[in-house]
């Protein structure tokens, strides 16, 4: 072995992927733009929902219904709701109800109030409620359907209560006043201003720290998917299309053995990958701020980074086994996609583990990039301990030097055989 | 003088396609030896197996007394230069050149003397250097991909089809640049299906067709083995009838097909010349004129079939 040679490769493909656009894009620059995209639609700073805005139309039956204005005073800031930022109430007065709810079905609208003329009769408040159901919102229709039955049943409360305070000051002697004026201000107080403390919680930590760790664990999300692209894809890729271009039966003209090539070829991919995804790591963990729950120098460190060079490994073995036994380059960058796209959709790499369908579930808990994407993850963002991720891991790595001994005997073994399939093509 | 290159019953198959079929070539040192043949005759998977990159079938081929598919040794005293330049076109021609030096296990000092030596030879300026091989035209591919195969020093120089579609300039560079390796004693194989390279550059020719070594010698030599000397080439107004062509059938000639109205009829002795102007005396004829026997003819005569 003549690590002269050895260099020289590696000098060759990081000029050839520097240089080449399209190599540079995918490689190095893809990543970046898809990490960020991430992070904006994933893990924004404000709160995902977004404020909550609810429309109501209210129809009166009659110009001239009696408090009117004061209701929809009252009803677009209930409880002095509008201090919380992120709910909104608006209510329009519409004078037709057929046009209201025509509104109401085509979705510009979340509810229309019905108001009778007699809405305040003896028989106690009468109001009709239409809400609009059926939404993928199911959470808003049940909001506004609660809002608006609490609100009229307190407005009811408090029509009583009025009348009550009437009829005591038209009926109650002079004297007793001041006792039953007490106890109608303390009802009216017990009505109005019940003494309820909303108080937020979230589940267990900080919106910071789930921010943080959502990012952690989309950095080494995209990070895995660039080793699988580079080294799966790229791989393949690299084998069939250098011997259909002829640079391999140039290259074994020479003194260069097949080993010292292919030696020189897994470090300068590993060499390449680490290239790759090195901004990825800093874009998301220095810059967006995703969460590293080990410290830089800790043995976990250590470990995280021997995965991270077995995945690498990995992803170049499979690759190499792919070009040596596909048929053509096309068939090479079919097989290499399915096996691509096949692990990050269906492995947890796109959507985490545990909101997969459990069919899906049993592929991530046996692929091996599954396996070891989670050991990293789970480790590095969630500060596991290395015990918990021991043995699925050191079955990842076995299988994953095994594949790497197989890619280089197939390579060495099959070597002729693809020189002269391109002679032949 | 040593044969620097032997083969012994070479065949190789692809598959179900016979590539050689059982050639026996000898190469000695010093000479340039041309492989003659149309598209598919042979030559390049000879050039492969000569430069270790494609194993026989069966039988067997010595470089240097070593089987160079077999071999890495031997082959640092080789360079091919394919066909297909085999160069990255992402790299310069000066990075190209010294990472092939390098696979050949040259120093970089050792590289960058020999390409001092090589340059003016073959204009190599400073596209070679600054501008990346995708930018390339096709002689300049050419200098480039020759030029690597001259970066190991090899004793013995493999090029398949290294003329093919240059200008004439640049076909003079490559000719002058083969010849003054020749004068250092290097050992020059090369293929190709152009006559005029062949009838300049080689020592010895060996023709090839669908596989086989059907003649070899030196371009003298091979086309006294045809029995011919001298060739009348014709040229008509109009096509020439059956009757015409029965008519121009000399005892002691042959008549080679040269397309469209042309005939080119070749002989022994030179009375024949005088024979067939007689005979064409009752048809208009465009052109007549007289030369010595050819390569491209002597290669007719062996093969059944014109390159040219």
């Amino acid at each position: 072995m003549r690590w002269g040679k050895v260099k020289a490769i590696i000098a060759r493909d990081l000029k050839l992927a520097l240089r080449e656009k399209t190599k540079l894009f995918w490689l190095f620059l893809f990543p970046l733009i898809l990490l960020s995209g991430y992070t904006a639609l994933f893990a924004p700073r404000s709160s995902p929902q977004g404020g909550i805005v609810i429309n109501i139309a209210v129809v009166p039956e009659a110009c001239g219904v009696e408090g009117l204005e004061e209701l929809l005073e009252y009803m677009r800031n209930p409880w002095n709701i509008s201090e919380r930022a992120d709910f909104e109430i608006n209510v329009t007065v519409v004078g037709d109800l057929e046009k209201a709810l025509k509104s109401l079905k085509k979705g510009y609208l979340d509810a229309v109030v019905f108001i009778p003329e007699d809405f305040m009769s003896k028989e106690g408040l009468t109001v009709r409620i239409y809400v609009l159901r059926g939404t993928p919102n199911r959470v808003k229709e049940q909001l506004v359907a609660s809002y608006l039955y609490a609100f009229f049943s307190e407005t009811a409360n408090y029509a009583a209560l009025g009348m009550l305070s009437s009829y005591i000051n038209a009926t109650v002697p002079h004297e007793a006043r001041p006792h039953v004026a007490e106890f109608v201000n303390k009802a009216w107080k017990l009505a109005s201003s019940p003494n309820i403390e909303m108080i937020d919680v979230t589940p267990g930590e900080e919106e910071a720290d789930v921010r943080s760790r959502i990012i952690g664990w989309m950095t080494l999300s995209v990070m895995f998917m660039n080793f699988m692209f580079g080294g799966i894809l790229g791989g393949a890729s690299a084998i069939t299309s250098e011997i259909r271009r002829g640079f391999l039966h140039r290259l074994l003209s020479t003194r260069l053995e097949p080993s010292e090539y292919f030696m020189g070829m897994t470090v300068s991919w590993i060499i390449l990958l680490t290239l790759a995804t090195t901004p990825v790591a800093i874009l998301g963990f220095l810059v967006y701020g995703g969460s590293l729950a080990v410290e830089a120098t800790s043995v976990e460190m250590l470990f995280i980074l021997s995965l991270i060079l077995v995945v690498e490994i990995l992803t170049f073995s499979l690759g190499v086994l792919i070009g040596v036994f596909a048929k053509s380059p096309e068939t090479a960058s079919l097989i290499a996609n399915l096996i691509v796209w096949a692990t990050m959709i269906g492995g947890g790499f796109w959507i985490p583990k545990f909101m997969l369908p459990s069919f899906l579930r049993m592929f991530a808990d046996v692929n091996i990039l599954s396996v070891l994407f989670y050991a990293v993850t789970e480790i590095a963002v969630y500060g596991r301990s290395i015990g918990d991720y021991l043995i699925p891991t050191i079955v990842a790595i076995v299988v994953s030097l095994i594949l790497f001994l197989a890619a280089s005997v197939a390579y060495l073994r099959y070597l002729p055989r693809l020189l002269e399939k391109a002679e032949v093509s | 003088m040593d044969d620097v290159l032997v083969s012994e019953k070479l065949v190789k198959k692809f598959g179900g396609v016979v590539a050689l079929d059982g050639v026996d070539v000898e190469v000695r040192s010093g000479e340039v030896a041309v492989l003659l043949g149309p598209n598919g005759s042979g030559k390049s998977t000879f050039l492969k197996i000569s430069a270790g990159v494609v194993e026989p079938t069966s039988g067997r081929l010595l470089v240097f007394g070593r089987e160079p598919y077999r071999d890495v040794e031997v082959r640092g005293r080789i360079s091919y230069m394919p066909q297909d330049a085999g160069l990255y076109s992402s790299l310069t021609g000066f990075e190209n050149y010294l990472f092939y030096a390098a696979m050949q296990e040259v120093d970089r000092g050792r590289a960058l003397e020999i390409l001092e030596m090589v340059k003016d030879e073959l204009e190599l300026d400073e596209w070679f250097f600054k501008r990346k091989v995708g930018t390339y035209s096709g002689g300049m591919k050419r200098k480039t991909s020759l030029a690597v195969a001259l970066g190991s020093d090899p004793d013995l120089l493999i090029l398949d089809e290294p003329t093919t579609g240059l200008d004439p300039a640049s076909r003079r560079v490559f000719w002058r640049l083969i010849e003054r390796l020749k004068r250092t004693g290097k050992t020059v194989v090369l293929a190709t299906h152009l006559f005029e390279d062949a009838e300049y550059l080689a020592d010895s020719i060996v023709v090839m067709y669908r596989g086989r070594v059907v003649a070899r010698g030196s371009p003298e030599e091979l086309k006294r083995k045809t029995g011919y000397r001298y060739a009348v080439d014709v040229e008509l107004s109009s096509e020439p009838s059956k009757a015409l062509i029965e008519k121009l059938k000399l005892p002691g000639t042959k008549m080679i097909p040269s397309g469209g109205f042309r005939l080119t009829i070749i002989g022994n002795s030179i009375d024949f010349v005088s024979e067939v102007e007689e005979r064409l005396r009752s048809v208009r004829v465009v052109s007549f004129s007289m030369r010595r026997l050819s390569l491209g003819d002597a290669y007719f005569l062996f093969t059944g079939v014109r390159l040219e």
